[in-house]
């Protein structure tokens, strides 16, 4: 067959959409319920933690919502956000790895096997995330988005911090194999300390100061208040995610270009 | 053409850095079947990677206008997917205008049977082989760069992997790397040493063949 003469960016888009495929597969294709974890796990973690907050509030009488977030939402968007962040940076961050075999075709390059998995992971959460909000909504739940642009704006400046992050990992880690730790430690708090639970209002005034270095905190509490009119996002502002973001993105494609070379070469 | 200009490539070993090529200009040409001769550990594997385009020099610069194949050698592919999986992958890669013709291309010739659709890591070598040598014949590259590929299969297999590249030749040229002088003189008509990071051209293979033996 012949081969034909493509642009550069036209190879790109071709090895993007090939590896984008190739990780569609390995990513469901080994589980028995393949892509329904994608929703089960969500809704596995809203329920428990709707049911305990629900119960726990309820024992002291008091509101089932936070600032006119029902409970469920409240969780859902916190965890969401989260999960956004964590599977985009863990995801890139093993893109080298589970690939490597592949970069013998000249025209694949490193970074468009990260590119195609943060792809697809967006791809992914976007689905999730529309049809979770549709089962609420059927729930007869209060679904409001208030500014949707602000929205998008804080779910991009999350996937600006995680992929930043991943390609940062993804490259380190060639050279100093511990640095695989390193990201685990880091996520392993991420959790707790990014207001999944909790706004950042409902903590003591003391500790917001450390909580609010974390740019994933920033992300979901300025979704949310874009959301809900009545969720007060004080304390977050777009311009420190923005500044996290963009600096992080930096750092990880700066060291990828000074790196790149080495990854390929055996 | 293929053009070295001040070609180093070295890489880093625990008893320091280990140098491939020093400082090497050289033009291949189009029209010649080129074996590369050298030593166990001499780069051999690595200089045709650089020709490839999946490595690259440390200073200096290689440029060519060709289509040049990947390396084929005895491992290619990923081997936790199938055989059809990689099929595609490199079609869709190679921005194949049909993904069915080059899959029935490589069903064809490479005779897997099932095993087309068993993870490649489930293949023996000479299934491998076939496997990586039918996919690269799915397409007219100019040059066809061989690491010690055409040493395995079976006899049936191996008269039809040399029909093939007969077939090509016609348009493309082939760059290999092989131990054996049978078939080096067989397929080459134009020897490239490779000796202590420095090539040295022989128009005729015999010559190169010889001073190789006598390394």
């Amino acid at each position: 067959m012949e081969i034909k003469k493509r642009s550069s960016l036209a190879i790109q888009r071709d090895v993007i959409f090939a590896l984008f495929l190739r990780e569609l597969r390995v990513r469901f294709g080994t589980y028995k319920l393949g892509i329904c974890w994608a929703f089960i796990e969500p809704v596995a973690f809203i329920t428990v933690l709707t049911a305990i907050r629900t119960a726990g509030f309820k024992s002291m009488g008091a509101q089932t919502d936070v600032h006119g977030i029902p409970f469920a939402i409240f969780f859902m968007l916190g965890f969401m956000l989260y999960s956004l962040f964590q599977k985009v940076s863990l995801q890139a961050s093993d893109a080298i790895n589970a690939n490597r075999q592949l970069f013998a075709y000249r025209q694949v390059r490193v970074l468009d096997a990260v590119l195609a998995r943060v792809l697809l992971e967006s791809i992914i959460w976007l689905s999730v995330i529309v049809i979770l909000t549709l089962g609420l909504m059927w729930l007869g739940m209060n679904i409001q988005m208030v500014d949707f642009l602000r929205f998008l704006s804080a779910v991009f400046g999350l996937l600006l911090v995680g992929f930043g992050l991943g390609v940062f990992f993804c490259v380190v880690k060639q050279r100093v194999r511990e640095m695989e730790k390193v990201l685990k430690i880091l996520m392993a708090p991420m959790l707790f300390i990014s207001g999944v639970f909790f706004s950042l209002d409902q903590v003591p005034a003391k500790y917001r100061g450390y909580l609010d270095w974390n740019p994933v905190l920033h992300a979901i509490e300025l979704a949310r208040g874009a959301a809900y009119g009545s969720y007060s996002s004080i304390g977050v502002s777009m311009f420190f995610l923005y500044s996290c973001g963009i600096a992080l993105t930096f750092l990880g494609l700066a060291t990828y270009r000074l790196e790149w070379r080495r990854i390929v070469a055996s | 053409m293929i053009s070295l200009r001040s070609v180093t490539k070295s890489y880093p070993t625990k008893l320091g850095r280990k140098y491939v090529l020093t400082n090497v200009s050289i033009d291949l040409p189009d029209d010649r079947n080129i074996a590369i001769l050298g030593r166990n550990g001499a780069g051999k594997s690595t200089l045709l990677r650089l020709l490839g385009g999946i490595d690259y020099p440390d200073t200096g610069t290689i440029n060519s206008d060709r289509y040049i194949s990947w390396p084929l050698g005895l491992s290619s592919g990923h081997p936790k997917m199938t055989g059809r999986e990689n099929t595609r992958f490199v079609a869709r890669v190679m921005g194949a205008s049909s993904l069915k013709a080059v899959e029935h291309y490589v069903v064809d010739f490479a005779e897997l049977g099932k095993f087309f659709d068993l993870p490649i890591s489930t293949y023996s070598s000479g299934m491998k082989a076939r496997l990586n040598f039918g996919l690269s014949m799915a397409f007219d590259f100019d040059t066809y760069l061989m690491d010690e590929i055409t040493a395995v299969g079976d006899p049936k297999f191996k008269k039809k992997a040399q029909d093939a590249l007969n077939s090509k030749r016609e348009k493309a040229n082939i760059i290999m790397v092989s131990h054996s002088a049978a078939q080096l003189r067989k397929m080459c008509d134009y020897g490239i040493l490779l000796h202590e990071g420095q090539l040295t051209v022989y128009e005729d293979i015999e010559d190169a063949i010889s001073r190789y033996e006598s390394l």
